[in-house]
């Protein structure tokens, strides 16, 4: 490769990956940005902006969770992602090339870069751990153009602890890159005497100042941010890939330039290849990213759009069945296409809020309680998924809550989060008209989304335990025989719970319909009762069961008695009925 | 008359461009100021930090004169928020110890200055303990992530950390408390990881597994014996259930609950009969000041979780020789629950014995879930009880204590709006008469709007906890744990 062509794809292969950037974070992984923008309440006050200096990395921390509001706009997530990458790689371009490293620059600062995006398709990876990068790598540059030793090793010390407070644990980088830089680019006799004083001070600074923070030893040491619960390697190699290709260079280049050949550039695009493929492969959650998806959806009411994503992604996880199973009853179709989709029994139609589960699955968990109109368990399971949220505030949540207690009357409450949301950027115009139905019955009675709610929330009393789906459910179609989705729940959690009787009883008590045929799962339901002796046709007299149906259950009986119960020769054309789900159907963990 | 017509323009001139109002001008209301927290009338220590406030209405610019005794603060704010400047505020209070503040408001919209009825806060000459302790954490009613044990100086705005759930993830910390309000004596446990009851005594910091094998379940509720050689606990099996209408969100109902008390001397719990019955349900330990008398919370037996609502504690008592470790032989019901159709909770008794402050509420013994839960006084001289009406509001009033000196309570409410825990004071007479309340007060008035966190289970320490939060850390997190023993009293 000529020498151009190497400074020409010097400057493409930078500009197609960022460009590639934001094309994927924009089109492929956009709902963990929604979602991540979420796990915060971002307002614009001063007491807000003092609570960060609490914890390590403070002013990373604010100016990453101030860009993470950009989220919230379509497309803005994959927009400032792409800058603060482009930001980055400039620093640590313009870091390659005082190593000496010119010609190499522009593809060798893509590593580190492309490392960090692959971090960040992890939800506990924020972007203010990029932020925390270029503080470090500016710390750097600084260093390195200081002249004066006595002065550059001052700057030196009174930097990390600096570093550690403004980044975190990223400012091991600095470090590191200073030693470097004493070690192989300086002449100083007294070098060594730095570097050891260096390599003490970065390991006195996190345990001396936790003190401060109220933070473990091990969190002391590898602070990235509040969202980083655990910690993996992929969120050390930016770092750790800067530190190895400015060792490698000093190592080898000590004293004589290294030119450019072909080979080194074709290596550098081998590992970029490399890096991407299974540093993609390792860290994206593609299956989290559709699941995001649907709820991102659901939370804008476009149910069909959430069914016919369920139908196009044909996922196999409960929490896919979850939405899935919400989209069909708010369309209408649950009875007859229940059994089309995955069903992990009935946990696919509620989630569980217990020491099991995680912040994800329980901000999750109040959705359906609101729209079947157990506002209180909807109101149970949003301060619980506020309270696990990683910084114990979710915008989201908060919203809800503001609904919940305006349809409970408890205005005082639902003030204090709408005085909240009022502080943040995006949010306020939202809080402020929700503001007017505050103490204000009549505004509350003119809105469609108000009374609506307010007309299926239980009219009397129940206690139940935190995950007595039953009960609920029970309660809300003995209180509102009108509310349909609370009855089709109920008849579901049954037949998921293979429950037949209990099936059948509340059929016979809850369900009306002005149709004599009956939806497809509950007919089929119906047929095992009667097949089964347990009930008589006429039980069921004022509907009509399909020909077709009986005609068929018939064809199952007798296959399954003729191939004593093995349901390979039933899967084909029977699959999808709630018979074979009846017999076969066993409950695995996702 | 020319002279008269240029002293009302020197007025009006000094009044929009220094933006000092002038009394005299009309404008002026029969009504107190809309303020928040609300400090209209209330009796407040001397030596408490500046009660900062906002005013809730449209203001553009506030003027406030504060009087005391011999001396007053004036100021204007731009805005609605008064904020008090600290050193002229104590002064202005010590000296005003055992008198009354006059404080007048005037607030400047766009009709003009408007004078507001002024308001009094009576300054009282008994002073309230320097700390407070209490818990953060958010309302949850089920499970709990981040929280914290923290202490308050009343005197101004510090709070520093006692235990934060930073330190310890996954760790319940909860029920701390001290002996008399000596901040040398500590007890609080810990559930979850690094479970154990943390006891701080004689300087030492010690880590106690408190069930033995006579106990099913480990010492939760404590109360300090003031000789300080035993704690009371009670045992409890607690279950939350959860309401589908209503403001109640949560109601915890006590399966199963017993009275042991660990003698720190011998590290035994001991018991009695009439404190660990199967049929009866013993809970809320509570010392007389001289140590001879448990008062506790006992009810019978119910099938639960149906028949919650019907669980009623009366209030109770028993002797207790604590030289010999033997119990009286037979229990007192002070307050019987078939009495008052309620159910009484959480007895704490004066510092000279004349008064007892409980919780009382519909049923069951945990009142902070209870809407209608109030703050009651029996006055063991005359065995009269009444409703503490001037602390009571219709949201719930519990867990109360008392400051050394008997003359400040302190308690949780949820009267701000229903959902979230704060704090007031109150003062006590000498006859047991309690006066209006008053918020914890904080730097910034809009402090409650925004915190996200309950606090609960406050308690007054005369002086400051010397314990650092990483010692109980250490403690916490070290394998060394004391196992207590069955003991036997007499």
């Amino acid at each position: 490769m000529t020498e151009k062509r190497i400074k020409l794809t010097g400057v493409l292969v930078p500009v197609m990956m960022f460009v590639a950037c934001f094309i994927f974070f924009f089109l492929f992984y956009d709902h963990h940005l929604f979602f991540s923008e979420q796990l915060q309440i971002f307002r614009i006050t001063p007491e807000y902006l003092f609570s960060y200096f609490s914890k390590p990395a403070s002013l990373s921390s604010y100016i990453g969770d101030f860009i993470t509001q950009f989220y919230y706009l379509p497309g803005g997530g994959a927009v400032t992602i792409t800058i603060i990458s482009t930001i980055l790689w400039l620093l640590i371009r313009q870091l390659l090339i005082k190593a000496e490293l010119r010609n190499s620059a522009n593809l060798l600062a893509l590593i580190p870069v492309l490392f960090g995006w692959i971090a960040l398709c992890n939800i506990h990876y924020p972007v203010s751990v990029l932020i925390s990068f270029i503080i470090s790598v500016m710390f750097t540059l600084i260093y390195f153009s200081i002249p004066d030793k006595i002065v550059r090793h001052i700057s030196g010390i009174i930097s990390m602890p600096l570093l550690y407070l403004f980044a975190g644990s990223y400012f091991y980088l600095f470090t590191f890159l200073a030693v470097i830089f004493e070690l192989f680019h300086t002449d100083d006799s007294r070098k060594m005497i730095f570097i050891s004083l260096y390599l003490i001070v970065v390991l006195l600074v996190p345990v001396t100042l936790r003190r401060y923070f109220l933070i473990t030893p091990a969190e002391a040491y590898t602070y990235l941010s509040e969202m980083t619960i655990k910690l993996h390697l992929i969120d050390y190699l930016p770092i750790i890939s800067l530190i190895i290709i400015l060792l490698s260079n000093a190592i080898l280049s000590t004293g004589r330039k290294i030119q450019v050949k072909s080979y080194l550039s074709y290596t550098i695009y081998l590992v970029i290849i490399f890096v991407v493929v299974t540093g993609f492969m390792a860290n994206t959650d593609f299956t989290m990213e559709k699941i995001l998806r649907l709820d991102y959806e659901a939370s804008l009411n476009r149910w069909d759009k959430v069914y016919d994503l369920s139908e196009k992604y044909q996922m196999r996880n409960r929490l896919s069945a979850y939405y899935t199973n919400m989209a069909m009853s708010k369309l209408g179709i649950l009875p007859e296409k229940l059994m089309e989709h995955y069903q992990p029994a009935a946990t696919g139609l509620f989630i569980p809020v217990n020491v099991n589960e995680n912040y994800l699955t329980i901000t999750f968990s109040n959705e359906v309680y609101w729209h079947l109109g157990d506002v209180n368990a909807s109101q149970h399971s949003a301060l619980l998924g506020m309270i696990f949220s990683p910084r114990a505030c979710n915008v989201r949540l908060m919203k809800h809550l503001v609904e919940i207690n305006i349809v409970n009357r408890e205005y005082a409450v639902a003030e204090k989060y709408i005085n909240i949301l009022e502080k943040t950027l995006f949010h306020r115009k939202w809080a402020e008209q929700r503001r007017r139905f505050l103490y204000n019955e009549e505004e509350c009675e003119k809105s469609e989304w108000i009374a609506g709610k307010r007309a299926i929330i239980p009219v009397r009393d129940l206690l139940k335990k935190g995950d007595d789906y039953k009960r609920s459910l029970e309660m809300m179609a003995i209180q509102h025989p009108d509310n349909s989705m609370a009855i089709d729940y109920l008849l579901c959690y049954d037949l998921l719970d293979k429950n037949i009787p209990s099936f059948v009883k509340n059929f016979q008590t809850y369900y009306k319909s002005e149709h004599k045929l009956l939806p497809r799962v509950y007919e089929e339901a119906l047929l095992i009762a009667i097949a089964s002796g347990r009930n008589k046709p006429e039980d069921f007299s004022q509907f009509v069961f399909s020909s077709e149906s009986i005609r068929r259950i018939a064809d199952y009986t007798s296959i399954y008695d003729a191939r004593h119960g093995d349901g390979t020769f039933l899967q084909h054309d029977y699959g999808s009925t709630y018979w074979f789900y009846f017999h076969f159907a066993r409950m695995t963990h996702d | 008359m020319v002279l008269s017509r240029f002293a009302i323009l020197l007025s009006a001139l000094l009044l929009t461009f220094c933006g000092h109002p002038d009394k005299d001008l009309p404008g002026t209301s029969l009504y107190y100021p809309d303020i928040f927290p609300d400090y209209v009338d209330v009796t407040v220590p001397a030596d408490i930090a500046p009660l900062n406030f906002r005013v809730s209405d449209n203001c553009n610019a506030l003027y406030i004169v504060v009087s005391g005794k011999r001396y007053r603060i004036e100021k204007r704010y731009s805005g609605c928020k008064v904020i008090l400047p600290a050193e002229k505020w104590h002064r202005l209070l010590e000296d005003s110890a055992g008198d009354t503040l006059k404080i007048e408001v005037f607030v400047k919209n766009k009709s003009g200055w408007l004078r507001y009825k002024p308001f009094n806060i009576i300054v009282a000459a008994e002073p309230i303990d320097e700390y407070l302790v209490y818990r953060n954490l958010m309302p949850g009613f089920q499970n709990w992530n981040q929280m914290g044990i923290y202490q308050r100086s009343l005197s101004d705005y510090r709070v520093t950390t006692l235990l934060d759930s930073r330190l310890m993830p996954g760790t319940c910390m909860n029920c701390h408390s001290f002996n008399r309000n000596d901040p040398e004596s500590l007890v609080l446990h810990l559930r979850e990881n690094y479970g154990g009851t943390i006891i701080f005594n004689n300087n030492q910091l010690e880590k106690l597994n408190t069930r033995t094998d006579k106990m099913f379940a480990n010492a939760a509720f404590p109360y300090w014996h003031p000789s300080g050689k035993f704690i009371a606990f009670s045992v409890n099996r607690i279950n939350q259930i959860f309401h589908a209408k209503g403001p109640t969100r949560a109601t915890a109902v006590d399966l199963r609950s017993d009275i042991f008390i660990y003698d720190m001397e011998k590290n035994e719990m001991i018991t009695s009969p009439l404190l660990s019955a199967e049929d009866n349900f013993e809970t809320f330990p509570c010392f007389s000041p001289d140590g001879n008398i448990l008062y506790f919370c006992s009810a019978d037996h119910k099938k639960l979780p149906g028949e919650y609502d019907q669980m009623k504690y009366s209030l109770c008592s028993i002797s207790f020789d604590f030289t010999n470790r033997s119990f009286g032989t037979k229990t007192d019901t002070l307050i019987s629950s078939a009495e008052t159709g309620k159910s009484i909770s959480i007895p704490r008794i004066s510092p000279n014995g004349k008064f007892i402050m409980f919780t009382m509420s519909d049923f069951g013994c945990f009142p902070s879930f209870n809407p209608e839960a109030d703050l009651w006084i029996l006055n063991l001289e005359n065995n009269e009880y009444y409703n503490v009406d001037t602390v009571n509001s219709n949201y719930t009033e519990s867990y109360h204590s008392w400051s050394s000196n008997g003359h400040w309570v302190v308690f949780s409410s949820r009267r701000i709006d229903g959902l979230y825990m704060n704090i007031y004071f109150a003062f006590v007479d000498e006859d047991g008469l309690i006066r209006k309340p008053f918020l914890l007060p904080q730097r910034n008035p809009d402090f409650y709007d925004k915190f996200l966190f309950s606090f609960n289970i406050p308690e007054f320490v005369t002086k400051k906890v010397g314990i650092d939060p990483y010692e109980i850390e250490k403690v916490a997190k070290s394998t060394k744990t004391i196992q207590a023993q069955t003991g036997s009293s007499h």
